[in-house]
């Protein structure tokens, strides 16, 4: 079963979480564990077939795919803010109203004041990060762990004292870094 | 566990989304829930397994943070050992680099990443992992498993150069991620630099920070244009773009007067900070207010471009009137702004130190050196002190004071940030670097500033006792005494230099110390400032060199000499005059420490002192104010050469009777045998003129030197231009009478010249006597007397008579000189075939005074009353007619006469119309009028010395014909007549 769906996958590169999959076996196994649970009659073929169907598609979307669909990317081109923990990049009025996904108990939805706190617009360079996972980008940046989404390369700035504690409490680290003169 | 919260949070959340994205397809499949149990399983399984590996990294993080020793826990710092196991392999996706657009890089990145997201929601993933928009300008980076992904990926998007991708190999991808955090967050009170704009490149002050850090209110000086608003639109458009307007402060007054108004409003969302609001700019207290953004519009200054010192100065102006002002909520500013000291350069110096410059190189090492004493500021051992005894790059070992209390530990090892240079306040230090570098002074106060490890300290200067502070990391103990600097910009202490501004005109003044940046100048009223080397006009040296002044006692002083002050503030020192300008002199004095030892007294307060007096007053003791230092200086040397040659007329006062200066007064600055060097009184000049062609009339201070002195037989050589040929002529008559006269020949006593009287040359001079004596004798009646004598009784007058002319000196070259003299003697006499054939030879050549002491015996015979009355008329002055040749008419008598030949007495040998001569004075003669068709002798005007035959008379001009058939037109009063020549 495992070399099929290696074969069937790699003759098609639309999947390339896909063609990944000997390299997580267990997943893989999962996968087809429950695709020969859920629709046992047409376990193989179905998935070979039933590729170009987007419907079906959806369903079955990779967690990579279904995350990148959900990525924010700023805005605007002005007033982008960075996180100071996670490095994601968006609009200040983005934060407030969605927060930080990588960051969620920093709190930040609704509530402008740590929006300002958790965040920075000292950053420099921008990597937008499309599969966490894979991408060296994001492993060399620190940021495969998180979500997709356009990462800062760097991060100037400094958490408040009472933040910081928290984050070390929680055992997080977080990207941004003083400012060196 | 906490992190199973977090994890389950994610999960959460990531459920909330995929149950919201589900539900356009989750009627479709009958089984859904179970799919979905299934999928959570999985992604919970998942997500455990990531957040194991998670955690095993920050495990391994923070346990390498630990060892670091890294201040805080968790600390930020990846370390670079866990960022080096991330460097890319052959496993991980392959970078790709495209040309875009410069400047779109960001823009073209979330674009991709737009792309992607909407590919991926249409479950199409466009198989790229990520795009980066680093430093690098004009490039982005698309990372992918797979290059065709990449292509169609990239295919469709503007401002990106699809046709530019190029591989980047796996090495270079850590460079392409490396970037160097360009913006940096600015704080309230840092200096900044505004980078665009209006006022790029200028200095600003952060006077709040808002929108967490993105933007700053900055304070900075205007650049105000008000002649904009008066343009044309057009010109104004132009003007903006092309005429940059000067820094300067905001002055409502000056806006009030141009007929514009300032509005008075707070400036927005910083209480209560009242400003000036014109033309959409806020300025308060002259300054402009403005908010920028942080990043573009506002950079910290940093260490590579520190505010200078100027531009400080610029901003600082009127910081004082700044922080009367409630300005600032927070009494942060105000501090800041009334610690700054008194002066302005201490307040800089203080900023400088502040805003952190150069302080980082510093802080490397804290300014130690190997014996300083030093103190612990942090750790265990915080306040203990002792020496450094040795320094390596971080470390430091120090030899404690009290090392007993630490049971005898020998040395103990700091971290260099653990430990402070301590300068004891009374401690002697030298400051090593900074503003005041090299200087020297005492330690009177060492106090911290807040939120700083180093300590200032106030020294008290040596050199100028004023009180700079100083940060102790730049200073050092040190028994060293600044002497200050020794040059700047071309002084060097003790100039005396021109002051410029302050009002007088020629202010000058005399350097007292030289500074960093500026010199202490105590000036021509000993008042002492301190300018700078633009102030100043140029040295003096050398006029002060040069110059002379008197002192109380009428005694010249120059620079050099000492001086003891007689009066004034300063009496009774004695200094050295180091430089005088008019009457005002420098003195310098050792043993003063004040303004390097000079201070300022008026010439006539001082003294001269020292030996330099008595010999100069033996000299002149009668030194008058008005004697110039020259004819001073020549006087000395003359005398020295007095020894040489009898030189009593150097000094004298001389009147010029012959030449181009003829009738011009001067003092004698030198002599030669043959001629003397004239100082003219009236014009700047010195002449040399033929030593008998100068008459004394006075002694060197002007003075008329009384006649019957000047007749003593000892000032012989006064009359040195009189008479000579007379005074030999006289001797045989009055015996002792006039020998002097015949001496008085400067001539006479160089021994060459003189044909002498003596022995040897009466053998020569016998014949010559001789043979002239017999016509004599025949010819002149009157000379009865004579007619008996023979030439040997002639000798003996003259040897009786002229005693000076046996002395030593004078036989010595007679021989050669005779010898000479006589031939021509006697060929004169055959060519003139008159009885006093050898008178006119003489005076043929006046020039040869020697002829005057042969034919003084020739002249002999004449009448002796003529030659009295010639004697008394020698200083009478002659008409300018009275000259060889021109018809005169003798006084006494209407007969006329022509004047043969002048003497040096001023008397004339006149040949009468029988042929008859006669010596006369020249009172005794008047000018004959010349007549039509008469030779005339020009005698003044253009045309003088021509000679012509009078054509015609036309009123007061007249008409002659020259020698070469020219007319030219004179003033018939500057006609003589004249015999021709023919």
């Amino acid at each position: 079963a495992k070399l099929s769906i290696r074969h069937s996958t790699n003759s098609n590169h639309h999947y390339p979480s896909i063609a990944l999959l000997d390299q997580r076996l267990e997943d893989c196994w999962l996968l087809v564990k429950s695709l020969l649970l859920c629709s046992s009659a047409h376990c193989l073929d179905d998935i070979n077939m039933s590729y170009p169907r987007e419907e079906e598609e959806e369903e079955e979307l990779p967690q990579q795919v279904a995350d990148l669909a959900q990525a924010t990317v700023p805005s605007a081109l002005r007033g982008i803010r960075s996180c100071k923990r996670c490095g994601i990049l968006k609009t200040l009025d983005q934060f407030i109203n969605e927060g930080c996904e990588n960051c969620p108990f920093l709190e930040m939805t609704d509530n402008p004041e740590k929006c300002n706190l958790c965040t920075t617009a000292f950053f420099e360079g921008q990597a937008a990060i499309m599969d966490p996972r894979e991408s060296w980008t994001a492993k060399w940046l620190r940021v495969d762990s998180y979500l997709p989404g356009v990462y800062a390369i760097s991060v100037t700035g400094q958490f408040n004292r009472d933040i910081e504690e928290e984050l070390e409490n929680r055992g997080c680290r977080w990207r941004c870094r003083a400012a060196q003169n | 566990e906490q992190l199973d919260e977090d994890a389950r949070e994610m999960i959460r959340q990531q459920d909330r989304r995929r149950q919201q994205a589900g539900g356009r397809f989750g009627a479709e499949d009958t089984n859904e829930d179970s799919v979905a149990d299934m999928a959570r399983d999985i992604e919970k399984r998942h997500t455990m397994q990531r957040r194991t590996v998670d955690r095993n990294i920050l495990d391994r993080g923070t346990g390498e943070i630990g060892t670091t020793g890294d201040e805080t826990f968790g600390g930020p710092s990846y370390s670079a050992v866990s960022q080096q196991s991330l460097v890319p392999s052959v496993s991980d996706p392959s970078l790709w680099m495209f040309s875009c657009q410069t400047g779109k890089e960001d823009e073209l990145v979330y674009q991709i990443m737009n792309k992607c997201i909407a590919y991926a929601a249409q479950g199409k993933p466009l198989g790229i992992t990520s795009a980066v928009a680093a430093q690098t300008k004009g490039k982005i980076y698309v990372e992918s498993y797979s290059e065709p992904a990449v292509i169609e990926a990239m295919q469709g998007i503007r401002n990106l150069m699809q046709y530019s991708m190029r591989l980047v190999p796996i090495n270079d991808m850590t460079t392409v991620m490396t970037v160097v955090p360009k913006k940096k967050p600015v704080k309230k009170n840092d200096w900044v630099r505004l980078t665009r704009g209006h006022y790029k490149g200028d200095l600003g002050l952060v006077k709040s920070v808002r929108d967490s850090g993105l933007k700053c209110v900055v304070q900075c000086l205007p650049r105000l244009d008000l002649t904009l608003s008066d343009l044309p639109a057009e010109d104004a458009r132009i003007r903006r773009r092309t005429v940059r307007p000067p820094q300067k402060f905001f002055n409502a007054q000056e806006i009030a007067a141009l007929g514009k108004h300032a509005l008075r409003q707070r400036f927005p969302g910083m209480g209560d900070v009242f400003c000036d609001y014109f033309e959409s700019n806020y300025y308060h207290d002259g300054y402009l207010l403005k908010e920028f953004t942080v990043g573009t519009m506002v950079k910290p200054c940093g260490e590579d471009e520190p505010p200078t010192l100027d531009e400080l100065q610029r901003f600082r102006k009127r910081q004082k009137s700044a922080s009367d002002t409630n300005y600032d909520d927070d009494n942060d500013g105000e501090n800041e702004g009334s610690k700054r000291a008194a002066s302005l350069l201490d307040e800089l110096s203080e900023l400088q130190g502040k805003t952190g410059l150069g302080v980082k190189s510093e802080e490397s090492k804290g300014g130690l050196i190997i014996g300083d004493t030093v103190e612990v500021i942090e750790g265990d051992l915080v306040g203990l002190t002792g020496k450094l005894i040795s320094l390596d790059g971080t470390t430091v070992k120090v030899k404690p004071n009290n090392a007993a209390d630490l049971g005898d530990m020998t040395e103990v090892e700091f971290l260099v940030g653990q430990v402070r240079k301590l300068i004891p306040v009374g401690a002697h230090v030298k400051v090593t670097e900074g503003r005041y570098a090299n200087e020297t002074g005492i330690v009177v106060a060492v106090e911290q500033m807040e939120g700083e490890t180093d300590c200032t300290a106030v020294v008290l200067t040596d050199m100028t006792l004023k009180e700079i502070s100083v940060r102790t990391s730049q200073l050092q103990e040190s028994a060293e005494v600044a002497s200050g600097h020794d040059k700047l910009a071309g002084y060097e202490l003790h100039d005396l230099v021109v002051l410029s501004g302050g009002g007088s005109a020629n202010e000058v003044g005399v350097i007292v110390r030289v500074g960093r940046e500026e010199f202490t100048v105590i000036n021509n009223h000993g008042i002492v400032r301190e300018v700078r080397p633009e102030e100043l006009r140029g040295k003096r040296n050398a006029s002060s060199g040069r110059a002379v002044a008197l002192d109380v006692q009428g005694n010249q002083i120059r620079v050099g000499d000492s001086v003891s002050v007689a009066e004034g503030p300063h009496k009774g020192k004695t200094a050295n005059i180091k430089r005088m300008s008019r009457a005002q002199l420098f003195l310098y004095s050792q043993t003063r420490t004040e303004h390097a030892g000079i201070f300022v007294v008026r010439s006539r307060s001082c003294v001269l002192a020292g030996s330099r007096t008595q010999t100069r007053g033996n000299a002149d003791p009668g030194a008058s104010p008005f004697s110039t230092p020259r004819s001073q200086s020549g006087g000395a040397p003359g005398g020295a050469r007095g020894n040489k040659r009898d030189d009593g007329l150097v000094g004298k006062t001389v009147r010029i009777q012959a030449g181009q200066w003829k009738g011009y007064l001067g003092s004698v600055a030198d002599a030669t045998p043959s001629h003397v060097q004239v100082e003219l009184h009236s014009r700047l000049k010195k002449v040399m003129v033929l030593r008998e062609k100068v008459v004394v009339v006075g002694d060197k201070f002007g003075a008329t030197e009384d006649l019957n002195r000047s007749n003593v037989p000892g000032d012989i050589n006064m009359n040195a231009p009189t008479t000579p040929f007379l005074s030999g002529g006289a001797t045989p008559m009055h015996g002792g009478a006039t020998p002097m006269h015949g001496a008085a020949t400067p001539m006479h006593e160089g021994g060459g010249y003189t044909p002498s009287h003596t022995g040897g040359a009466d053998d020569v001079w016998r014949p010559g006597g001789s043979i002239d004596q017999a016509p004599v004798a025949d010819l002149a009646d009157n000379t009865s007397s004579w007619g008996g004598t023979d030439t040997s009784q002639q000798a003996d007058p003259f040897s009786s008579g002229t005693p000076v002319a046996d002395t030593g000196g004078w036989g010595a070259s007679n021989e050669p000189a005779a010898s000479t003299w006589g031939p021509s003697t006697i060929n004169n006499n055959d060519d003139s075939s008159i009885a006093n054939a050898s008178l006119a030879t003489a005076h043929v050549q006046p020039e040869s005074q020697i002829q005057g002491g042969f034919d003084g015996g020739t002249s002999a015979p004449m009448p002796s009353n003529e030659v009295d009355a010639a004697m008394g008329d020698a200083g009478e002055e002659a008409a300018v007619w009275f000259m060889e040749r021109v018809c005169v008419q003798l006084n006494g008598g209407a007969s006329s006469a022509i004047i043969r030949e002048i003497n040096a007495d001023k008397s004339a040998v006149v040949e009468m119309e029988d042929k008859s001569t006669k010596v006369v004075r020249p009172s005794e003669l008047s000018m004959i009028q010349p007549k039509e068709h008469d030779m005339v002798l020009v005698t003044g005007g253009a045309d003088v010395g021509v000679e012509g035959e009078l054509v015609c008379i036309d009123g007061s001009d007249a008409i002659l014909k020259d020698s070469n058939e020219d007319f030219k037109i004179v003033d018939f009063v500057h006609l003589a007549k004249i015999v021709s020549d023919a």
